[in-house]
């Protein structure tokens, strides 16, 4: 047993080395928590978002972590989608690099149009991009109108084209969107933007009500 | 120089806005910090809870951020001195009073005082922020003499020796006022 040499100090001021001897004593600090942690942290905050509506907040959601782990959880509900009709859909673009992006360190990764989905109520036209800024991946998103989110609210997400997972990217309440994407994102993966009509239910799942989408393409391939 | 390869303002400017990926760069950055000091207040499984805490709390109150009121890792060990406090009350509660005596999970006990006493000193080392954090750390967590810490962080001597001097002596204040 190592004695606390501190415990019943005297009352006043303090020992001329108290701040040397604790910082001493505590060692390295800065190990850092288990993994689980940050799982934790994600999902709480995950889960009350809904609520809040509050654009910003992480959702990400890297298939092979928590959605996947526990994917038989919440059903996903999607609607009839074959890939046929995505094709259909969905126009290309094979856009160059647009000289339009207002910094000059921006570099379009990749781009694509945005089409309304059979049974969406109303015809919606956009496009999606992405940008390189800085070292990360940035979802820009335009429509030239918001589609209605009835009760609930519009939400952007990022799908594998089979629609085999899903990465959620944020909260869109306009007809533009900027999202930052989370760090690994293979987009040549995810390659399809969604946007789906989300109930204000607290099921951080996709509702499966996709009322917009768009394939990205690689900008440097078009 | 920071050799954190994410710099503190940058975070606190994200967060500040709301950036998506502010939380997990300030976790990234911070949440070693938080978990460290935790462990030492409340032991190792505690100290997985008050960082979960803090760091979700810390988000959803993010609005109440003031960055003129200070950098966010300081914000941030306030947050977890806070919740530590939750904590240690919550197990009162729990606790008969017979058998208050804690079984502490760490070989060293940390009384309240001391793990308060580490709390404000890596409170104001966020606040000081570098060089003179790295420095006191250096010095006081990894034993370099000061002629090392000069080397490692290219810094002349002298200014080594007074860093330490004023940080130590603006610490020990600290502590001496806290009573």
């Amino acid at each position: 047993m190592n004695p606390d040499r501190y415990a019943d100090r005297p009352a006043g001021d303090p020992p001329a080395d108290r701040v040397e001897g604790l910082l001493r004593r505590a060692g390295d600090v800065s190990a850092g928590p288990p993994p689980g942690v940050w799982e934790a942290v994600r999902a709480e905050l995950t889960e009350d978002e809904p609520a809040q509506g509050a654009v910003g907040t992480p959702r990400r959601d890297d298939l092979a972590g928590r959605r996947g782990a526990d994917g038989g959880r919440r059903p996903a509900r999607w609607p009839l989608l074959a890939a046929a009709a995505v094709g259909a859909l969905v126009a290309w673009l094979g856009t160059q690099v647009l000289g339009a992006g207002p910094g000059a360190s921006e570099v379009v990764v990749a781009d694509g149009t945005l089409a309304e989905l059979p049974d969406a109520g109303e015809p919606v036209e956009g496009t999606a991009q992405v940008v390189a800024v800085d070292g990360e991946q940035r979802l820009r998103v335009e429509v030239a109108e918001l589609p209605d989110a009835g009760e609930g609210y519009l939400e952007v997400w990022l799908l594998r084209p089979d629609l085999s997972g899903m990465v959620t990217v944020g909260v869109i309440s306009g007809t533009s969107a900027e999202f930052s994407l989370p760090a690994g994102v293979d987009l040549a993966d995810y390659a399809v933007v969604d946007i789906s009509r989300e109930a204000l239910d607290g099921d951080p799942a996709h509702g499966g009500q996709s009322v917009v989408r768009g394939e990205l393409r690689d900008a440097s391939a078009g | 120089m920071t050799g954190a390869g994410d710099d503190d303002d940058d975070i606190a400017t994200a967060w500040v806005r709301g950036e998506r990926d502010a939380l997990e760069r300030a976790y990234r950055r911070w949440s070693g910090l938080v978990h460290g000091l935790a462990r030492r207040a409340v032991g190792a499984d505690g100290a997985d809870d008050v960082t979960q805490v803090v760091f979700v709390s810390a988000w959803r109150g993010r609005d109440t951020y003031d960055p003129s009121a200070g950098p966010l890792g300081a914000w941030l060990v306030g947050i977890t001195r806070r919740r530590i406090v939750d904590e240690l009350r919550s197990r009162q509660r729990q606790v008969p009073v017979a058998d208050a005596a804690p079984e502490v999970s760490d070989a060293q006990a940390w009384t309240a005082a001391d793990s308060t006493d580490l709390l404000t000193i890596y409170e104001e080392l966020e606040r000081i922020g570098d060089p003179q954090r790295r420095i006191i750390l250096l010095a006081y967590v990894e034993d370099l003499t000061q002629r090392e810490i000069a080397e490692r962080l290219d810094l002349p001597l002298g200014t080594v020796k007074t860093h330490t001097n004023r940080t130590l002596a603006r610490l020990r204040t600290l502590l001496g006022g806290a009573r």
